[in-house]
């Protein structure tokens, strides 16, 4: 126990600037656009992990083990704060088990709003966990984190410009002009996807992530192929999916010509 | 060249079927057959004490209390270790054996199932995996412990207790609500 807490202390001090608390095998920084927000109003900011070489941290929905990254909130009174905004992921096989997670540094998007009696500053908490695999185990971490927001005008930080990056690449919902569609065979899942004449949609080499969990078998790859106007793909239906399906997300990852879109299909 | 095996092959094992018979040596040399448990409820726990979602169950005492408390109902509770030699979770058996005390498991035997046998056909995929065999050798419940899937051994009294609400039904014989369901955990490491 006691090495643990030295090296956490050695790790503080050997990064003062950079606010980001480590343990396991990532670390993790709360950083917003702007170092203060007016009263009633929303901030951009997101958490930053960065997970050791080798290892990956999880998307929303893990596949076969592995766990999402998971926040619990402390904000002073009237502070709201979004979900956690997840980028596209990859996928890994990690012996014989199929998940989406991420490589490397990994930006996740949180908006938080003030509230309308804001002044001076504020102390806003993140009680971070994570876990984290290689080839061969897994390891937890965790992170409280800490963000000080002053009550004024905008005032752009160094991160300003990483996170307007970071928020294009989230997938955007774009169920207004592509739509998704789920028939429902014995052991797999009809996926049907027309996009709307003023929205050409081209899924030939695109990526196909099922957000939803345990609907899609997580080993299957995804790959729709053109039907007149339409875009196919049969999968199989996870071995845990309820009957009927009730409901299902899908990410599709962008490409040269496109960003990352979401689309979303709901049982009548 | 030989066909590589994964973990993803058919299981044997299913929901209201006989559950595949199997034998192994326990961490302390016994030789174990399910079929020596005929007429007792059977408990199967995947376990590996390199993963942290088996050590949020050992660390907060949930595992051993749950195979102290059912053993002493006369639950056959087996666990059992489906790590290749030279992966993580394997250890020689005297030594499986000594962590496993450490730990504090209370299982009626520890399975060194080192050739993966048991786990492939039971299908096992993580650990803790939580299987329960009623008294008339039927599978009744393939699944996770809880419902929840962290580490935090904070989360196990505010979690669903699945595993528990089946063995209950079972040991009343009632039938199981919620027979499979997807468990959580680190990958056995075949």
């Amino acid at each position: 126990m006691m090495d643990l807490r030295v090296l956490m202390l050695i790790g503080g001090l050997s990064s003062p600037l950079s606010g980001a608390e480590g343990s396991g095998r990532a670390s993790a920084e709360w950083v917003a656009a702007s170092a203060a927000c007016k009263p009633a109003s929303a901030l951009q900011t997101a958490i930053r992990l960065t997970v050791d070489p080798g290892w990956h941290s999880y998307w929303l929905n893990p596949g076969a083990s592995g766990m999402p990254l998971r926040v619990e909130w402390e904000l002073p009174a009237g502070w709201t704060a979004s979900d956690l905004a997840h980028p596209v992921p990859e996928r890994f096989d990690t012996g014989g088990l199929a998940g989406f997670g991420y490589e490397g540094t990994v930006w996740f998007p949180v908006t938080v709003t003030a509230p309308a009696n804001f002044t001076e500053r504020a102390s806003l908490k993140a009680r971070l966990s994570w876990l984290t695999c290689n080839e061969t185990s897994c390891l937890p971490g965790n992170a409280e984190l800490t963000l000080e927001i002053d009550a004024g005008p905008a005032a752009p930080t160094a991160h300003a410009d990483a996170l307007r990056a970071a928020l294009l690449k989230l997938p955007r919902s774009a169920n207004d002009l592509v739509k998704l569609r789920v028939t429902e065979k014995q052991d797999s899942l009809l996926l049907t996807i027309e996009a709307h004449a003023s929205h050409p949609l081209d899924l030939t080499h695109r990526e196909v992530f099922p957000a939803t969990p345990e609907i899609i078998d997580s080993a299957a790859v995804i790959r729709f192929v053109k039907q007149g106007a339409a875009w196919t793909a049969e999968v199989p239906k996870s071995e845990y999916a309820p009957t009927p399906v009730p409901r299902l997300t899908l990410v599709i990852a962008g490409d040269a010509k496109a960003g990352p879109i979401e689309l979303t299909w709901t049982a009548d | 060249m030989k066909p590589l095996i994964t973990a993803v092959v058919a299981a044997l094992a299913a929901i209201g079927q006989p559950a595949p018979d199997f034998n192994a040596r326990s961490a302390k040399g016994e030789f174990i057959s399910l079929s020596d448990f005929k007429d007792k409820v059977v408990v199967l726990e995947w376990v590996n004490f390199g993963c942290p979602f088996v050590n949020k169950h050992y660390a907060s005492g949930n595992m051993p209390k749950l195979q102290q408390t059912y053993t002493a109902k006369g639950v056959v509770w087996l666990s059992i270790n489906s790590s290749a030699k030279g992966k993580q979770g394997y250890l020689d058996p005297p030594e499986m054996a000594g962590l496993a005390a450490k730990k504090g498991n209370q299982a009626s035997h520890l399975l060194m199932d080192t050739d993966g046998k048991i786990g492939r056909a039971y299908g096992a995929k993580v650990t803790p995996q939580m299987c329960i065999i009623d008294k008339d050798g039927t599978l009744v419940y393939d699944g996770a412990i809880d419902s929840m899937a962290t580490t935090d051994a904070k989360d196990v009294t505010s979690a669903e207790p699945l595993f528990v609400n089946a063995l209950d039904a079972v040991l009343a014989g009632k039938p199981v609500a919620n027979a499979k369901n997807k468990p959580y955990g680190c990958g056995v490491k075949y």
